[in-house]
């Protein structure tokens, strides 16, 4: 029971954390028809702003905060001056380039903060709950109530806001958002700032689970996260984070409970594999 | 002498240009994103190390076999991107790439994480082969490679490949069967990047799982778009590039990653069409370089005479196209009951409708009346829910469209198709390849200087096009490129011809001219279907006409019937009785 009740924690923790590279992907998609590749390196650099914010000031929601917002500008000056004037290119280009600056980030991270882990240590945050005879800790109630947090913003911001909704329309037919007289650049500026603050949030919560920060942290979140808003039907947002919370689950529950002699990153990627032989347009695409 | 270092970048500059040139089949030729060619690759290896090391196989019996397995491996994972497009095929490929080495370590037979190791050295006649020996192997294969590449970008294969590459939707309606073609791309990228394994693995003498990983395929992928995406010359000086740079720059060891990243991001930024692409800086100041040696060659040398059609082949094209043999008023085509809804609407509803031979049938209506979905099930770009279309007697509503093409049915789109990238010529030489993409080896035949060129030129003339011929058509205006799509379906020799609004948006001397084009493509014997909304051009053309309104057909005569029917003035104008 403790164990299936933990295992359910772990489901949540680890599927926010794929929705939050991947929800940002999805937008990216879902808009630009850009593979952000790059969005793993904003998840890493969210991760090492934050640690060092909170070395500097000795407080962790500054640092939250903090590393939000720089990540958030990153993302709009990616946006900014590499992947819009590559937008009427064939979309490989913009593809490459992303990748580029994927090795750009993780060398960068290498060079600045040395190649191995960081550690990335709450002391507020030691320690555990008892709620009965459960034992939550500490960090992983922060996460979860961080995680709360953040996709409550980001439904918000998407389905009440004009910005959201210029986002949407855009993600429609990006022309004819442009011809109802919507800023559709400020609007793809501004999506990038969200999707990339995201992702940060997502950097600094797995540094604090698992009191880690290292280069290329994001590498395989980022393959995960391409697949995952392939599961998910592309520029499907509801599909995407269903599909992070389902890989999360096969990933928890078949490495604890089968012995399939597969890494995780394998698994991940034998579901995608799998369910595109089944359903090559994703779990909410359209044929 | 060349020092033993110089030799290993050699040969591996040489084995990464043949697995960029396997990749540049599959991503550059045929347009399909792969970012996973290091499952071929690591096939090629793997299976000869196995053959090599386990089964005790000498290399020349191996190297065949491996060949082999990595050519059924391309097939196989070629397979589900028969249904799978673009980008989701992309990502398909990137979890092939992370399922293969994750097979390659779980599973028993591959050595773990740690490989495979001594691989033999490569013997001939018994005498091992020295490293001088080795590159010189490397480069015998590089060459075949790039011979077999000419070859094919030379042969329809290759054509029907660029068709898929810009337009897959036109390519069908040419009666080109996409998805095999593009199973033939990822089969030959597959054998040549296995080739690049065995040749990996029998220089390096041990293999790992984590040589044929993601990585390693992205660097494969870069390799071709930095020298220039869908070129030899592009693919070959990227992977020699970029397998000298880390030598190049080990003076900065420490930073060499970051510089390898930002050059990406700085090339497609400013060069996106690699160094060596057909519309970078550098590639064009060769071509004008070598236009300038041109000239100055023909002033010493009197110039080259233009492209002319003999008199005799002329005669011999006219005699194959399908005029006048059919007799008049003969029964083509015929729908009934033909039904098709999308979720609730009925966009075509139970629409009885014949066509005769050598008519010009006018399909008009309202907007939404479903004229375009029509023209769709007609060609078989979507299947009907109900009823049958017959095409001389035979049912053809269960055809995929590149049967119903090959059945002569050509058609035009109502946003214009063309094949951008490819010259005009091309563009119609596309249309006629479907006749020798039947089959595996027919397709491999060159369509360069064949009787073909004198079957397009004719097109060409017929059209109006003659003059553009060279041009690239993306560059055309709208009116010469609905003339490129009817001339591109002429190389189908069509019975019947859909033409989809092919005078909108056209001036009205364009429209005239092609007006004239219609005529005259009747007077050759072909039957046609237009849809159009500029009621005069109808009125004048079309030997009788059907109207659509809501799915239905409600009128079908001559056009002064129809011009003064009630129930079409009443679809048209709304009923005057409610007015």
């Amino acid at each position: 029971m403790m164990l299936l009740i933990q295992q359910l924690i772990n489901v949540v923790e680890l599927g926010s954390i794929y929705a939050m590279i991947a929800v940002g992907l999805a937008l990216t998609y879902g808009v630009l028809r850009i593979l952000h590749v790059a969005q793993a390196g904003i998840y890493a650099g969210g991760g090492y702003a934050g640690l060092f914010l909170y070395e500097t000031t000795g407080s962790f929601a500054l640092a939250l905060i903090g590393s939000v917002i720089i990540c958030g500008m990153c993302g709009m000056l990616i946006e900014r001056f590499i992947y819009r004037p590559m937008l009427p290119r064939p979309r490989i280009v913009a593809l490459i380039a992303s990748i580029g600056l994927l090795i750009c980030f993780s060398d960068l991270f290498r060079i600045i903060g040395g190649p191995n882990q960081l550690s990335f240590d709450i002391k507020s945050l030691n320690g555990s709950y008892e709620i009965g005879k459960l034992l939550i800790s500490k960090t992983d109630a922060a996460i979860l109530a961080g995680t709360v947090v953040i996709f409550a913003a980001l439904w918000f911001v998407l389905q009440k806001t004009k910005l959201g909704f210029a986002v949407r329309a855009a993600a429609q037919d990006l022309e004819t958002t442009q011809l109802m007289g919507i800023d559709v650049s400020r609007s793809v500026s501004w999506m990038f700032f969200i999707s990339s603050a995201v992702a940060a949030f997502g950097g600094v919560m797995v540094g604090v689970l698992y009191n880690a920060i290292y280069p290329d942290m994001g590498d395989a979140i980022a393959y995960k996260g391409l697949a995952l808003i392939v599961i998910g039907g592309f520029g499907s947002l509801t599909g995407t984070v269903i599909a992070s919370f389902l890989l999360a689950a096969a990933e928890v529950f078949m490495t604890t409970y089968t012995s399939v002699p597969l890494s995780r990153e394998a698994i991940a990627m034998l579901f995608l594999v799998l369910l595109i032989l089944v359903r090559p347009q994703g779990l909410l695409g359209k044929a | 002498m060349i020092s033993s270092y110089t030799l290993t970048v050699l040969t591996l500059m040489g084995i990464w240009s043949v697995a960029a040139l396997g990749l540049n089949v599959i991503t550059g030729y045929a347009g399909q994103f792969n970012l996973g060619i290091g499952v071929y690759m690591g096939t090629g290896a793997y299976a000869t190390a196995i053959l090599t090391t386990q089964a005790g196989v000498n290399f020349w019996l191996a190297l065949p076999c491996a060949l082999l397995i990595s050519a059924a491996m391309g097939f196989l994972t070629g397979l589900p991107a028969l249904r799978v497009r673009e980008d989701a095929l992309a990502v398909f490929t990137i979890g092939l790439v992370f399922v293969f080495e994750s097979l390659l370590i779980y599973l028993p037979y591959f050595g773990g994480p740690v490989g495979i190791g001594r691989i033999p050295y490569v013997g001939i006649n018994g005498s091992q082969l020295s490293k001088e020996g080795y590159l010189a192997l490397v480069l015998v294969a590089l060459g075949a490679v790039v011979a077999a590449t000419i070859y094919l970008r030379r042969a329809w294969m290759g054509l029907a490949w660029a068709s898929i590459r810009e337009n897959e939707l036109a390519t069908n309606t040419i009666g080109i069967h996409s998805a095999r073609f593009k199973l033939y791309a990822f089969t030959i990228g597959a054998t040549f990047a296995g080739l690049a394994g065995v040749l990996y693995a029998h220089f390096i003498h041990y293999v790992t799982p984590y040589d044929f990983g993601f990585l390693p395929s992205i660097y494969i992928l870069v390799m071709i778009v930095f020298g220039g995406l869908g070129t030899i010359r592009g693919a070959i000086f990227g992977a020699c590039f970029l397998t000298l740079m880390p030598e190049l720059f080990r003076f900065i060891q420490d930073y060499r990653n970051l510089i390898y990243g930002a050059m990406l991001v700085g090339l497609m930024l400013f060069e996106p069409n690699g160094v060596l692409g057909d519309e970078s800086y550098v590639w064009r100041l060769i071509l004008s370089a070598q236009q300038r040696l041109n000239e100055w060659l023909n002033r010493v040398s009197k110039s080259r005479r233009a492209y002319s059609i003999s008199a005799a082949a002329t005669n011999e094209i006219r005699h194959k196209t399908p005029n006048s043999i059919k007799p008049a008023s003969r029964k083509i085509l015929e729908t009934r009951n033909l039904t098709r809804r999308f979720g609730g609407l009925v966009a075509v509803n139970d629409v009885n409708l014949e066509v005769f031979s050598q008519e010009i049938l006018g399909i008009i209506g309202p907007n939404g009346a479903g004229k375009t979905t029509f023209f769709n099930l007609l060609s078989g770009t979507i299947p009907c829910t109900s009823g049958e279309i017959r095409l001389n007697s035979e049912p053809i509503h269960r055809l995929s469209p590149h049967l119903i093409a090959q059945r002569g049915i050509g058609r035009t789109f109502q946003i214009v198709r063309p094949f951008s990238q490819l010259s005009v010529l091309d563009n119609v030489l596309a249309g006629i390849s479907a006749r020798y993409c039947k089959g595996f080896a027919d397709s491999l035949r060159q369509y360069r200087n064949s009787s073909d060129q004198d079957e397009a030129h004719l097109i060409l003339e017929q059209t109006g096009l003659l003059a553009h011929k060279n041009e690239v058509s993306r560059n055309l205006p709208l009116g010469l490129l609905r003339r490129l799509e009817i001339a591109r379906a002429l190389g189908l020799r069509p019975n019947l011809i859909l033409l989809d609004e092919s005078f909108s948006g056209l001036s009205h001397r364009e429209s005239q001219s092609l007006i004239d084009l219609v005529r005259m493509l009747r007077e050759n014997g072909a039957t046609i279907m237009l849809i159009e909304h500029n009621m005069q051009v109808t009125m004048k053309i079309c030997d009788r006409i059907a109207v659509l309104n809501y799915g239905n057909k409600i009128a079908e005569g001559m056009p002064e019937d129809i011009r003064n029917h009630p129930t079409v003035i009443a679809a048209y104008l709304g009923s005057a009785h409610h007015a």
